[in-house]
């Protein structure tokens, strides 16, 4: 059991911590275990979500640029232009198809270019420079251009062809990410020439990837296998120039996927059936970013903890301080080390508790120095009956010699003075009990008083009466006895004449009158103090002694008179309540 | 007749002060031994049987509380000058009748033989009412067993269980979880007789019975029979059918 127990500090200590701590402890836990695959949900989550509405946006302007296109290549005029398919034609309208090609594409012209070319290359008009790589003059059938349409248009002779093979930088410097295609049929279905519109990479990164959280967004031709960067325009090719799409695996469903630090998500573009947008981020720079929020994390972690701990420590003391005080203290008091202190404590209980407890180390400590007290006194009497202390058995037993002796050599007197005188030492210093009866009292003072007797002769004359009613109760002992010597020495002894002294002991209602009367010299009054205790500084000090006795064992149901009048005596009357006190 | 005393007091002064100031004859009492240290005083107690000891506590030899202990004494009075608990309690228990603190005024001491005389007048009285009443023939005492009282009879049946162990009032009082002197009153109220006597007058008669084999001699009956040495027994015996058991197994044994 021993080394169960624990100091009430201790046991406050870790019952603090617990409940600081759980709560902590928990969360960080959460976040250590959980928080990176949380994260890392979050973020595909999340980039699927922004490239489901980047591939809306690209689909949507490209729509608008296919509307263009359509426009352009049903125009009338463009018709009119292609049919004729000759330079003075066009000179002659130049100053209306111009206009017809800028208002259709309404000043976009720094995101878009677009350009005509008749079948035989004759016709050639744009809103920037022409560009080379149209001229059909200088074409073979292996041009860009050609294969490109040789490949796409057959199969949709009307159709627009949105197309990033035709990837290059324009005259103007800007790079062409993707081109519409339509050819430009007459009313029978002729071809005549072709309509391309270019777009310039603003056209398509305009609006996207507005959080940036890819590092980079790709068109993918998925016919093509080939794809394009929106961000650095420059970049396009073959899947095999972008790693991070290979893990697509051709699936093109929207979706993200992570492989090792890089999540790829990929979504249709709308409007269109053979592009897709991919954009690529990666985790190195989220990872690089919850490793500086651990950083901050487990430094308010600890902190936490240490300020847990400082609360937890100031709480526990707060509490177990003011219980381990009184428990030192009482402890002390094994030690008789009765000292009280101040209540300090401002919880009610444990105030109480302190106060209670200074009452009662009060209590005992006037208890104590009380019993002290009585102790001393008692001894004091028992010293001055027998200032040397010796054997008493040896005392006892040569007195009881001195008896046989006298009384074989018809000694009645010695014989007398030494069986009083044995009796009076018996009662004073071989009785180890604090009280007597008084018929017990009463008989030591017989043997005192016949002693005396025998000393002084008939001079002294006494009365002893004591009521039967009383034999039996017990006073403090040497109670009487001390009043009665007082009598002989301070009262008879001095006097000439005829000496008198009478002890009563009587009952009177619920009382115990007892009287010690003498007709010696008196003394005079002033010499009495006022209160009694103050016999103890004056000449009166066994009538203190008694006093102090008595007034210790019963109190105040105490009555004690002195009265005393010089050249007529002294009455000592005592009155004490029978019963238990 | 007189009852006998042996004083035994190791201090020369103090016996002769005793043996000549108290007033013995008029006391109802003899003076048959004095002794001056304990071993002497066990030899003649055992010799004399007195009907009371009167011993100091501090004695040569051996003290006055193992003299008393080992030897067959009804009634004691210890004169001493020792207050010592222990050897209060030690007297107690062995039955002393009073317990005198030195210097002992002889009117003390005739006061109380004075009245340790009368206790034992009155066990007498006992003797003789048992006798007379509870006598049917010259072989046993009739003792009833059962009185209308539960304390006493299981009193009664303690005695009938332990007679022959050495056991006496304070065994039983414990027995029954009563106070000695309670014991002692009630037994007396309800049975007319003192506990010791109804104890004793059991275990003679129980001695009768164990007569009628020859094999026993008279220390085993009394050993068997609790009493501590064949010497009281003799004592006892005597009291009851006025002759030794020796004389009482001759007049048995003798054909009639």
């Amino acid at each position: 059991m021993a080394d169960r127990s624990r100091t009430l500090f201790v046991r406050l200590l870790i019952y603090f911590l617990i409940v600081l701590l759980l709560p902590l402890l928990v969360f960080s836990g959460y976040y250590l275990f959980l928080g990176d695959r949380s994260q890392s949900k979050y973020l595909s989550e999340q980039s699927l979500g922004v490239i489901r509405r980047d591939a809306l946006i690209v689909g949507n302007v490209l729509e608008e640029y296919r509307h263009k296109a359509y426009l352009l290549s049903t125009d009338e005029l463009i018709v009119e232009v292609m049919k004729h398919d000759s330079p003075e034609f066009l000179n002659r309208v130049i100053h209306e198809v111009y206009p017809l090609l800028f208002s259709v594409m309404k000043g976009d012209t720094y995101l878009a270019s677009a350009n005509l070319v008749s079948n035989t290359g004759r016709i050639r008009l744009s809103t920037h420079a022409f560009p080379k790589m149209f001229d059909l003059r200088y074409h073979t059938s292996t041009s860009e251009l050609n294969s490109v349409i040789a490949q796409n248009l057959n199969l949709s002779q009307t159709a627009s062809l949105i197309t990033t093979r035709g990837h290059r930088t324009a005259e103007n410097g800007r790079q062409v990410v993707a081109s519409i295609l339509r050819r430009i049929y007459d009313g029978e279905g002729t071809n005549l020439g072709y309509l391309v519109i270019d777009l310039f990479g603003e056209a398509l990164s305009t609006g996207i990837n507005s959080e940036r959280l890819f590092s980079d967004l790709y068109l993918i031709d998925q016919k093509e296998f080939h794809a394009t960067s929106l961000i650095h325009t420059d970049m396009h090719g073959s899947f095999d120039k972008f790693p991070p799409l290979l893990s697509l695996k051709g699936d093109y469903t929207p979706r993200s996927v992570q492989v090792g630090s890089t999540v790829v998500a990929v979504a249709p573009v709308a409007n269109t059936t053979n592009l897709y947008l991919a954009g690529t981020l990666s985790t190195v720079f989220f990872s690089r970013n919850i490793s500086r929020w651990y950083l901050v994390f487990t430094g308010t972690l600890i902190a936490g903890f240490a300020l847990a701990m400082m609360f937890s420590f100031l709480f526990s003391r707060s509490i177990a301080h003011p219980i381990a005080s009184l428990a030192r203290r009482m402890d002390r008091v094994d030690r008789m080390n009765l000292e009280t202190r101040p209540v300090k404590s401002t919880i009610t209980e444990f105030a109480q508790l302190e106060n209670s407890y200074n009452m009662m180390i009060d209590q005992i400590r006037t208890l104590l120095e009380q019993t002290r007290e009585e102790q001393k006194k008692l001894s004091e009497a028992e010293r001055k009956a027998l200032e040397s202390q010796m054997n008493p058995h040896f005392l006892f037993n040569t007195l009881n010699t001195i008896k046989a002796l006298a009384r074989i050599n018809n000694q009645e007197e010695i014989y007398t003075i030494t069986v009083k005188l044995g009796k009076l030492l018996r009662s004073t210093i071989d009785s180890h009990e604090s009280e007597a009866t008084l018929a017990h009292s009463i008989a030591l003072i017989d043997s005192y008083l016949t002693i005396q007797k025998l000393r002084y002769g008939e001079k002294l004359v006494t009365s002893i009466h004591l009521d039967p009613a009383c034999a039996h109760i017990k006073t403090p002992k040497l109670i009487i006895q001390p009043l009665v010597e007082n009598a002989i020495i301070h009262g008879l002894e001095p006097k000439v004449g005829n000496w008198f002294l009478a002890v009563r002991v009587e009952a009177v209602g619920r009382h115990i009158q007892i009287t010690v009367e003498d007709n010696g010299v008196g003394f005079d009054r002033a010499t009495l103090p006022q209160d009694l205790n103050d016999l103890a500084h004056s000449t009166h000090v066994g009538l203190y002694n008694v006093y102090r006795r008595l007034s210790l064992a019963y109190q105040n149901e105490l009555e004690f008179s002195i009265d005393s009048t010089v050249g007529k005596g002294t009455i000592v009357r005592i009155s004490l309540p029978i019963g238990r006190r | 007749m007189a009852y006998t005393v042996v004083f035994v007091e190791d201090e020369e002064l103090v016996r002769r002060e005793i043996v000549s100031s108290i007033r013995w004859e008029a006391l109802g009492l003899k003076l048959v031994g004095v002794a001056a240290d304990g071993a002497e005083g066990e030899r003649l107690i055992k010799e004399l049987e007195p009907d009371i000891v009167i011993t100091d506590i501090r004695l040569p030899a051996q003290d006055g509380l193992s003299m008393l202990a080992s030897c067959p004494v009804d009634h004691a009075i210890i004169l001493t000058g020792h207050t010592d608990f222990t050897y209060m309690k030690q007297a107690i228990r062995l039955g002393v009748f009073d317990y005198l603190l030195k210097p002992v005024s002889d009117e003390e001491l005739e006061e109380a033989l004075v009245s340790l005389v009368q206790k034992i007048q009155e066990e007498d009285r006992d003797v003789e009412q048992i006798n007379r009443r509870h006598r049917e023939h010259d072989h046993s005492i009739t003792l009833p067993k059962h009185f209308k009282n539960h304390v006493i009879d299981s009193a009664v049946a303690f005695i009938v269980d332990n007679y022959s162990q050495s056991v006496g009032l304070q065994e039983a009082a414990n027995h029954l979880g009563v106070s000695e002197s309670h014991l002692s009153r009630l037994f007396k109220e309800v049975t007319g007789l003192n506990f010791l006597q109804y104890l004793n007058a059991y275990r003679i008669n129980k001695s009768v019975e164990a007569m009628s084999d020859p094999k026993k001699n008279i220390a085993e009956i009394a050993t068997s029979c609790g009493f501590p040495t064949p010497g009281y027994y003799a004592k006892i015996f005597k009291r009851f059918f006025g002759r030794t058991p020796t004389q009482f197994r001759d007049i048995l044994g003798s054909p009639q």
